[in-house]
């Protein structure tokens, strides 16, 4: 009687389609992340990765699936791969499929090439990627557990080479030693050699900053032990903020609140302990360079004689200390005000620094001259430069001696550096500029408001600004390597403006509208 | 009342005198019918099925004798069918489908009595579907708004019973399962609000995929034959 009763709801169930459980998803978008001469967006509800291709006239739209719930994606270096670590999926109804947590590295040069997954265990929803791209580190951020899982291991993580295949020892998870604090950043150094190593190859160190304690890691040996760093002998409570690298001398300079000083972490030959297939080639010292205040900020380069140099801002004390990194010999500079900003140009052989201070506020930088630091009898020159507007923010143009500064919070004041003559030269905006970007050439600054349907231009040859009027208020605006200007409106459906170059007029312009839904309804559950 | 009545009653002489000479041969329809999407692009929209109001006319082209001297009516007609469905996808977007068939209809009937009836309805046409999709929770997001044409075709068998049987009038009431068989509309992402496109920059709006409305369905009838 009662399969009676069943037969007609099984007849009428049957007689409707399945629905692909994306649809029942809560659908948000990733991105955009801006790659060479493409964007990419993450679809979380599809679990797709979507690129707008803008290498040819034509834009082309390709898409790769993912896992299930991509949590967190950043590009590589080199702006060709997409790395996303996805939650996977615990199967609890119908369509769901159990998965476990994956980062995937997606290559957006070749769209017919499969993604590859990499089991790392956990959603960590923070990567740190190599300069090179041969490495990754998956970790957890400092945003605490989130309403999915039970227990969080704040400490682990997980070391991929992404080189390599996926294996049952690449990546390889490490819980890393702890003295109460959790991870606050990684940063990868970039290929470095450690002279007298029993590994002399380059190789990719990891630095992990935690409250008190910097831990090392060897990304290429990934298996071997950690070299945890206490540096609450540089202060009462240090928190490791920057680190910057010196790969020839493998030697690392870091940036720490609340430290004395800046500290030098130096990779040094050290050999294994025999019979220990996880002892260490090498050995970190730790030294403090002398500078003699803590740091607000630090910037390294390399002078015409291949010197490696570091500057370093010490606000206490009003100064910026140059130090050799070789010898850690330094010298200081007395400054007006206290530095936490250091800016160089041109930043592939700076011979100028600019230097402000963002917490103070001041209507003013100075240019500190980079030329003959290493003659110690030569005095260094310091020119103040008067802005007339509080100085909250200073940002390098790629390809041209000019900064750009940033003199409110609401970015609604604007003045143009010129770094070579030291001149200044005020922008007026149309509102807050919310979104800008700087063309890969650096001759234009482009620019958007919030609700305002325009994209604003500024020629940064002779500051002479212009705009064209778009159909939508944009909410980002990307400058792409190829030159080419996308307006993004933030539409889940997808929507942007392709504006060929830096200059054009509305009518070249073109709009890409619903590219995120792209064929949805063709797809099968 | 009662004037109501008389006057119900008159109207009723007025059409058996009109048709006094003859078997009706004209008969309407007005309906009410339930479709059960059965394609996955449908599901995907929504999980509601597609409710539709039916409306028809037909005219008696033949009567035929089968076996067992059952009259077999044959009409031709044409009808107009509204259907709707609403869903929604990713916890947030309302969706909506709105249907229009114009359809010509070949319709036998067998008359098993002079009450009872059994029918089979075959019908083509065309159809305009449109669907909307709105964002529930964000203002300002102009919904995608998009219709195309197709092709509607459909099958069914049926019963009919009529209270009012009388010579040259009846009044009954049917049901009919059968299965509609749509052809896929393409859908894109137009935007309802979009400019003019001579005053608008050059927009490429991109294909969501194609729509199918095919199901089995089931119809409730009321039918007056004159």
């Amino acid at each position: 009687m009662r399969l009676h009763l069943l037969l007609p709801v099984a007849l009428v169930a049957g007689c409707t389609g399945d629905r692909p459980a994306a649809f029942d998803r809560n659908r948000t978008i990733l991105g955009p992340v801006p790659l060479k001469d493409q964007i990419a967006w993450v679809d979380t509800g599809f679990d797709r990765v979507v690129t707008l291709d803008l290498s040819a006239d034509t834009p082309r739209v390709h898409s790769w699936n993912v896992g299930r719930n991509p949590v967190y994606a950043a590009p590589t270096p080199d702006r060709d791969h997409l790395l996303v670590v996805t939650r996977g999926e615990e199967a609890l109804a119908r369509g769901q499929r159990d998965e476990d947590p994956q980062l995937w590295d997606v290559d957006l040069a070749h769209p017919d090439i499969a993604p590859i997954a990499y089991q790392v265990g956990s959603p960590f929803d923070r990567i740190a990627v190599a300069s090179d791209g041969s490495h990754a580190v998956a970790y957890f951020s400092e945003a605490g557990p989130d309403e999915a899982g039970f227990f969080r291991n704040p400490n682990e993580m997980a070391f991929v080479d992404l080189r390599s295949a996926p294996t049952e020892t690449n990546p390889v998870l490490k819980t890393l030693r702890a003295f109460g604090s959790t991870p606050t950043g990684v940063v990868l150094s970039p290929p470095m050699s450690v002279a007298g190593a029993e590994d002399p190859s380059p190789r990719t160190f990891a630095l992990v900053f935690s409250h008190n304690v910097v831990t090392v890691v060897d990304t290429s040996h990934a298996d071997r032990n950690e070299v945890s760093l206490r540096l609450d002998s540089a202060g009462s409570s240090v928190d490791p903020r920057e680190a910057v690298f010196a790969p020839a001398s493998a030697t690392a300079y870091l940036r720490s609140d609340g430290a004395r000083d800046v500290l030098q972490i130096a990779i040094a030959a050290d050999p294994p302990l025999a019979g220990d297939p996880h002892a260490n080639d090498y050995r970190p010292l730790l030294a403090e360079l002398g500078a003699g205040g803590g740091p607000a900020d630090i910037a390294v380069f390399d002078d015409a004689a291949s010197k490696r140099w570091v500057l370093a801002s010490t606000p206490t004390t009003r100064e910026v200390v140059i130090i050799d990194s070789d010898t850690a010999q330094f010298r200081k500079v007395a400054t007006a005000d206290a530095v936490d900003r250091i800016t160089l140009f041109p930043p592939d052989h700076p011979n100028v620094a600019v230097l402000a201070s963002l917490a103070t506020a001041q209507p003013r930088v100075q240019l500190l001259s980079l030329e003959h630091l290493d003659d110690p009898l030569r005095q260094l020159r310091l020119e103040s430069i008067a802005l007339g507007e509080p100085v909250r923010d200073v940002v390098p143009v790629p390809g041209r001696n000019l900064a750009m500064i940033i003199h409110d919070d609401n970015r609604t004041v604007l003045s143009l550096l010129d770094v070579t003559y030291g001149s200044v030269s005020p922008l007026d905006g149309a509102g807050r500029l919310d979104s800008y970007a700087f063309t890969a050439s650096g001759d234009f600054l482009v620019g958007t408001a919030q609700n305002v349907s325009r994209l604003g231009y500024l020629d940064l040859a002779n500051l002479h600004p212009s705009d064209i009027r778009l159909d939508s208020p944009p909410v980002r605006v990307l400058a792409l390597g190829n030159g080419k200007i996308v307006a993004d409106h933030g539409d889940p459906f997808g929507r942007v403006t392709i504006v060929p170059f830096a200059g054009a007029r509305r009518a070249d312009a073109i709009v890409l509208d619903g590219f995120l839904l792209s064929d949805v309804l063709d797809q099968e559950p | 009342m009662l004037r109501i009545q008389l006057s119900l009653a008159a109207a009723l002489a007025l059409v058996a005198a009109g048709s006094a000479h003859a078997e009706p041969a004209w008969r309407v329809d007005i309906g009410s019918s339930t479709r059960w999407l059965g394609s996955t692009s449908a599901a995907s929209l929504t999980t509601d099925n597609l409710s539709t109001a039916n409306f028809g006319a037909e005219h008696r082209i033949a009567t035929l004798t089968a076996p067992f001297e059952i009259p077999i009516e044959i009409a031709g007609g044409a009808g107009v069918n509204f259907g709707s469905s609403m869903g929604t996808v990713f916890q947030r977007l309302s969706t909506e489908i709105d249907t229009t068939e114009l359809v010509a209809a070949a319709h036998a009937t067998a008359h098993l009595d002079h009450r009872i009836a059994l029918s089979a309805r075959a019908s083509l046409g065309a159809s305009r579907t449109a669907v909307t999709l709105s964002d529930l929770y964000t203002t300002g997001l102009t919904p995608v708004d998009d219709h195309g044409w197709g092709t509607v075709s459909a099958a069914s068998l049926g019963a009919e019973f009529a209270p009012v049987a009388l010579q040259r009038f009846r009044l009954g009431v049917g049901a009919e399962v059968g299965y509609v068989a749509t052809s896929a509309i393409a859908l894109h992402a137009y935007p309802s609000d979009r400019p003019a496109s001579d005053l608008s920059i050059a927009t490429t709006y991109a294909s969501i995929g194609h729509l199918d409305l095919d199901g089995w369905a089931f119809r409730f009838s009321v039918h007056a034959a004159f």
